[in-house]
C-alpha cells in the first residue's frame, strides 16, 4: 500500500530545485513565476494529507529501499501529527515565495533554488519514517537556511549563519550518534521496528539524551536559544518565516515523534527537567522580548516563549495538552509567519526595524494596522483565535498534574499580552513617529493575498479547532500510550 | 610468477604503457604531442577493463593477492590515475613543460600503489611504496623552475626517505621476529603473543609509523601542507586521492591478514586516529589558502580513516572492511573532484590560490561554484552527498566494533563540527562575498570540466543513491 502522495511532496520541489539550479541563464522572474507555480502545485498535492487516519494509525506509508547495504529504507508516513505539520510547510512556501516580489531583487533563482530545496528537506522531516532518512533530511533543510541567511541577510550575515549552523550541527552530531546506537541495538532504522524494541532503563537514558540534545537546540530551550535571535534578526523575510514557522517544529516534533516512544521511561524521568526548561523559557522568553526594541528581536523571543509551552505540552504527558501542544506548533507558524511577513512589509518600505522609530501607522496604513492587529491578537491568544484554543489546552493538560508548571506558564500568557500589545501599540497608535510615515503606501493586494490565508486559518482554526485536533489527538495518544518498563526493584 | 597470470595483468598493463612512453620519448624527445597521453589512459582504461572483467579469485598464498579488496583498490587507484592524466595534460601545455616524462612518472607511480593494495609479503610491500614514492618525488618537484616546486619536492623526498627508513628496518626487524615476510607466516606469529620477541613489536612499531608517514596521518603529517600546496594541482590531487588510498588499502590489508588485535594496537590507532582529526581540524580552520586547507583537511580524513582501519582490526569480518573502503572511494571522488575543480579556479597561471580568489564566484561561474559546494558538503559529510554516507558507515563500524573504539567515534562526530566551521567558509566566499574587482583567468580545458563535471555529478548522485557504488566498492 504504498502512497505516492507522499514522495511526490518531497520530490517535486527537490526537483524543481535541481532543474532551477541548472539553468543559470533563465531569467529573474520567470524563475520566480516557476517556484510559485511549484510550490502551489505542491501545497494542492499536499492537502489530501489532511485526511488522515482518525484512529491515529500512521496510515498512508510509502517504503522502497534505498541504501541496502546499511539497511535504511526510504520509509515516509503520515498521521494526524505530521499532517498538518506538512500542510503547513507547504502553504508557507508559497507565501513566502510570494513575499519575495517585494524585498529579492537580486540573485532570484538561487533564492528560489533554497526555498525549494528547504521545502524538500522540511516536508522530508516531518514524514520520515526511518531514522537514517529523517536524519538526512533534518540535516538537509540546514545547509540551505544557512545559505538564504548568509546571500540574503542583513550586515551580520555570515556570523549569523555560522552560529546557525554550528549550534545545530552541534546538536545533531549526538542524534547520529544516537541513531548508530539504537540502529545497532534494534537491527533496523525503520521506526516502526523499533518502536517495538525493548530498551534497558539506562540505553533509554543515553539515547533519550543524544536524542533530545539536537531537538531542543533546534527548538530552542532556553540555555540553548542564543543563536535564534542573531539568525532571525539577520535572515530575510522568507528565511525568518521559515525559520520560525516550520524549523523549529523539527525540534518539538522530534521530541514527540521519536523521544516519547522510543525511549518512555527515559522521558518520564526526565519530566521535571523539560518541564522546568519549557517553563523558564517561557517566562525568560517572554521578559527578554518586552525588553526588546527590534521588532524581528521581539518576536525572536516571542518564539523562544511560545516553543516553551509546546515542550510544556508535551512533557505533561497528557493526552489533551499533547494535542494541544502540536495543535499549537501549528498556531505558532501562522501566527509567527504572519507577523514576520508584516515586519517584513514594513521593513520594505522603513528599512527599519527599530520599535521606536514608528508611530502612528493606524492612520497611514489601516489595513497594516488591521492586519498587525489581527496576527499580534492570534499570536496572544484571544479566545475565538486559533492561539488561544492551543494555549488553553496545554495549560489545562498540564494544571491536571504540574500545577506549579502551569500556574507559572499562565504567567507567560499575561507577559506575552504585554509585549505584543506593546509593539502594536508602539508602532500602531500615539504621534506619527518616522518623518517619511506619510509616503508609505498601505499594503497593496499582493501583500493583502499573501496575508488572507493565514488570516482564513487563524478563524478556522479559532473556531473550529476540532476539524484538526479529532485527527491530533488519537495520534498524540498512540505516542503517549508507549508501554513503560518494569521499575527495577 | 607468470607475468600474464590474473593478478600481475592489471599491474603489468601501467608498466607497459610506462615503458612505451619511455621508449616514444627516447626516440622523438619533446616531440610526442598528446601521444603520451593518450598512451597513459590507455593503459590505464585497459587495465580497468582487465579489473572489471576478472576471473574467478586467485589462489589466496601468493605474493599478490588477487581478490575483491586488491581489485576494489586497484580501481580506485586507476581511476584516480586517469582522472590525473585528464588534468595534468592541459595544465602541462600551458605551463610548457615536458609532458612525456610527467605521464611516465605517474604510471610508475601507479604501478607502485597496484603493489601496495595487492602485496601479500613485506618485500612486495616495501618495493610498492618506493616505486609509488619515488616518482612522486619527482612530480612533486616538476615546476622545478619555481622556489615552491623545489621546495615542495626536496621536503617530500627528505620526509619520505626517512619515512622508508622507518619501513625497511621494521621489515628487517619483523623478518628477524618471525623468519619469513609473508604476510601468512607473520600472521602465525601475530596470533602467538607468548611467542614475539620484543623485535616483533618494535618492528610492527616502526613498519606502521613508515605508514603513517605516507598515509599522512598526525603525527607524521608535518610535510603535507608544504607539499601539498608547493605541488602543482593534479600531483596533489593524485597525492591526496591515490597515495592516502593505497596506503590505507595496504593498511587495510595488514590489519585484516597480519596485525594483532591487541589491546595496545588498538589504543595505538586510536592515539594517532584522534591526534590527525584533532591537529587536521584545528590547523584547517586557520588557513586562508585554498591547497593548504585540503592538505589540513586531508589530514583530518586520515583520522576518519584510521577510525575505520581500527575497527577492522578488532572486526576481521565485512563491515568493518566495505565501511573503510566506501570511505576511500567516496573520499578519492570528493578529492578528485575538489582538485580539479581548484585547478579550474586556482590560478594555477597566475601568483596566488588564496581562498580570496574565490570571493563572489558564484555569479561569474554557477556551475562552477555549486560544484565547488558540493565537494566541501561532501567533505564535511553533509546528507545527500557521498561524504555523509561514508561517514555513517565508519561511525556504525566503529559502534559496532565497540569498547575503545567509542572514543574515535565520538570525537569524529565532534570534530567534524569543527570541520564544518572551515568547509563552510569556503562556501561562504563563494556565494556570500562580493567579487575582487579584478578577476583573475581562469583555466579553461574541456579535459578539466568533463573531470570536475562527472566527479561532482557523482557526489550528488551516489549521496541520493548510493546502492550502485555501494555494490561496486563493498561487493
Amino acid at each position: 500500500m504504498n502512497d505516492l502522495l507522499i514522495p511526490a511532496v518531497i520530490v517535486v520541489p527537490l526537483a524543481a530545485a535541481l532543474l532551477l539550479a541548472l539553468a543559470p541563464r533563465l531569467k529573474p522572474e520567470p524563475a520566480r513565476l516557476v517556484t510559485l507555480l511549484v510550490t502551489l502545485a505542491t501545497f494542492v498535492l499536499s492537502l489530501p494529507l489532511l485526511a488522515s487516519d482518525r484512529s491515529g494509525a500512521i496510515g498512508r506509508q510509502f517504503d522502497a529501499p534505498w541504501i541496502a547495504a546499511l539497511g535504511v529504507r526510504f520509509h515516509l508516513g503520515v498521521d494526524g501529527v505530521s499532517a498538518p505539520l506538512v500542510v503547513l510547510t507547504t502553504l508557507l512556501v508559497p507565501l513566502v515565495v510570494l513575499a519575495s516580489y517585494g524585498h529579492v531583487h537580486d540573485r532570484v533563482r538561487q533564492y528560489c533554488v533554497l526555498l525549494l530545496a528547504m521545502e524538500a528537506g522540511m516536508v522530508g522531516v516531518f514524514v520520515a519514517l526511518d531514522l537514517v532518512l529523517f536524519y538526512v533530511f533534518f540535516e538537509m533543510s540546514l545547509v540551505p537556511l544557512y545559505l538564504l541567511i548568509g546571500i540574503f541577510g542583513g550586515p551580520r550575515r555570515s556570523y549569523a549563519a555560522l552560529k546557525f549552523v554550528l549550534f545545530t550541527v552541534a546538536g545533531s552530531l549526538p542524534l547520529l550518534l544516537g541513531i548508530v546506537w539504537i540502529v545497532q541495538r534494534g537491527g533496523s532504522s525503520d521506526f516502526m521496528v523499533l518502536r517495538r524494541l525493548h530498551l534497558s532503563a539506562s540505553e533509554q537514558g543515553w539515547l533519550f539524551a543524544a536524542f533530545a540534545a539536537a531537538f531542543c537546540v533546534k527548538v530552542p530551550l532556553v540555555p540553548l536559544h542564543t543563536w535564534l535571535p542573531d539568525a532571525h534578526v539577520e535572515a530575510p523575510t522568507g528565511g525568518s518565516v521559515l525559520l520560525a514557522g516550520v524549523t523549529l517544529k523539527m525540534g518539538t516534533y522530534g521530541l514527540l515523534r521519536f523521544c516519547l516512544p522510543l525511549f518512555p521511561n527515559a522521558a518520564a524521568a526526565a519530566v521535571p527537567l523539560l518541564l522546568a526548561l519549557a517553563v523558564v523559557g517561557v517566562l525568560y522568553g517572554a521578559l527578554l522580548a518586552w525588553a526588546q526594541d527590534d521588532l524581528k528581536k521581539i518576536i525572536a523571543y516571542s518564539s523562544v516563549s511560545h516553543l516553551g509551552f509546546v515542550v510544556l505540552g508535551l512533557f505533561s504527558m497528557q493526552s489533551a495538552a499533547g494535542a494541544g501542544a502540536v495543535l499549537q506548533m501549528v498556531n505558532h507558524g501562522i501566527s509567527t509567519g504572519a507577523l514576520f511577513l508584516l515586519i517584513g512589509m514594513i521593513y520594505e518600505r522603513a528599512h527599519t526595524r527599530g520599535l521606536n522609530e514608528f508611530g502612528g501607522l493606524a492612520r497611514t496604513m489601516p489595513r497594516f494596522a488591521f492586519c498587525l492587529l489581527f496576527a499580534a491578537l492570534s499570536s496572544i491568544g484571544l479566545p475565538g483565535l486559533n492561539g488561544f484554543v492551543g494555549e488553553f489546552l496545554i495549560l489545562l493538560g498540564t494544571w491536571r498534574d504540574h500545577p506549579l508548571a502551569a500556574g507559572l506558564a499562565a504567567g507567560g500568557v499575561l507577559l506575552g499580552a504585554i509585549y505584543t500589545l506593546g509593539l502594536v501599540k508602539a508602532l500602531l497608535f500615539g504621534p506619527i513617529g518616522h518623518p517619511r510615515t506619510a509616503t508609505w503606501r498601505d499594503l497593496n493586494l499582493r501583500e493583502m493575498a499573501i496575508l488572507a490565508p493565514l488570516f482564513a486559518l487563524m478563524l478556522w482554526i479559532g473556531f473550529a479547532p476540532n476539524s484538526l485536533l479529532s485527527r491530533i489527538a488519537p495520534a498524540v495518544d498512540r505516542m503517549l500510550e508507549a508501554p513503560l518498563l518494569e521499575r527495577p526493584r | 610468477m607468470n607475468l600474464l597470470d590474473a593478478a600481475a595483468l592489471p599491474l603489468a598493463l601501467p608498466v607497459a604503457g610506462f615503458l612505451a612512453i619511455v621508449l616514444l620519448e627516447t626516440i622523438a624527445p619533446g616531440r610526442t604531442g598528446r601521444l603520451p597521453a593518450a598512451l597513459a589512459a590507455l593503459s590505464i582504461v585497459l587495465a580497468f577493463a582487465r579489473l572489471v572483467a576478472h576471473g574467478p579469485d586467485g589462489e589466496p598464498l601468493g605474493l599478490l593477492a588477487d581478490d575483491a579488496l586488491a581489485r576494489t583498490l586497484s580501481g580506485i587507484v586507476l581511476l584516480v590515475a586517469l582522472a590525473v592524466v585528464a588534468m595534468a595534460e592541459p595544465l602541462l601545455e600551458k605551463l610548457a613543460l615536458p609532458r612525456g616524462e610527467f605521464h611516465a612518472l605517474l604510471l610508475a607511480s601507479l604501478s607502485g600503489m597496484l603493489l601496495v593494495v595487492s602485496a601479500r609479503d613485506l618485500l612486495v610491500f616495501f618495493l610498492g611504496i618506493e616505486l609509488l614514492s619515488i616518482p612522486l618525488y619527482v612530480l612533486a618537484a616538476y615546476r622545478r623552475l619555481t622556489s615552491m616546486g623545489v621546495e615542495s619536492g626536496f621536503k617530500y623526498f627528505l620526509l619520505g626517505a626517512f619515512a622508508s627508513g622507518f619501513l625497511v628496518y621494521g621489515i628487517a626487524l619483523l623478518y628477524g621476529a618471525a623468519g619469513d615476510t609473508r604476510y601468512r607466516s607473520l600472521a602465525l606469529l601475530a596470533a602467538r603473543p607468548e611467542l614475539q620477541h620484543a623485535m616483533w613489536h618494535v618492528g610492527v612499531a616502526m613498519l606502521l609509523v613508515g605508514v603513517g608517514f605516507k598515509a599522512a596521518a598526525a603525527p607524521f603529517h608535518a610535510w603535507t601542507p608544504d607539499v601539498y600546496h608547493g605541488a602543482s594541482t593534479p600531483v596533489t590531487a593524485f597525492m591526496a586521492a591515490g597515495v592516502k588510498t593505497a596506503a590505507f588499502g595496504g593498511a587495510l590489508r595488514l590489519a585484516l591478514e597480519v596485525l594483532p588485535p591487541s589491546p595496545a594496537l588498538v589504543t595505538g590507532f586510536t592515539i594517532v586516529a584522534c591526534l590527525s582529526m584533532a591537529v587536521g581540524n584545528l590547523a584547517a580552520l586557520m588557513q586562508t589558502h585554498l591547497k593548504r586547507l585540503l592538505a589540513w583537511s586531508s589530514i583530518a580524513h586520515a583520522g576518519y580513516l584510521l577510525v575505520g582501519v581500527a575497527a577492522a582490526l578488532v572486526r576481521r569480518d565485512g563491515p568493518a572492511r566495505d565501511a573503510l573502503l566506501f570511505y576511500l572511494g567516496t573520499y578519492a571522488l570528493t578529492t578528485v573532484a575538489a582538485f580539479a575543480l581548484v585547478l579550474q579556479v586556482g590560478r594555477e597561471l597566475g601568483p596566488s590560490q588564496d581562498l580570496k580568489s574565490l570571493r563572489g564566484l558564484a555569479r561569474r561561474r554557477p556551475f562552477l561554484s555549486f560544484a565547488l559546494a558540493l565537494c566541501f558538503l561532501s567533505l564535511a559529510g553533509v546528507p545527500l552527498t557521498a561524504g555523509f554516507l561514508g561517514k555513517l558507515y565508519v561511525i556504525r563500524a566503529a559502534w559496532s566494533a565497540g569498547g575503545t573504539l567509542l572514543v574515535p567515534a565520538l570525537f569524529l562526530a565532534a570534530t567534524s563540527v569543527v570541520a564544518l566551521g572551515y568547509y563552510l567558509r569556503v562556501i561562504a566566499t563563494l556565494y556570500m562575498e562580493r567579487e575582487e574587482d579584478e578577476p583573475a583567468p581562469l583555466l579553461q580545458s574541456p579535459a578539466v570540466s568533463l573531470v570536475a563535471t562527472l566527479t561532482s555529478a557523482a557526489i550528488l548522485l551516489f549521496g541520493l543513491w548510493p546502492a550502485p557504488l555501494l555494490r561496486w566498492l563493498a561487493p
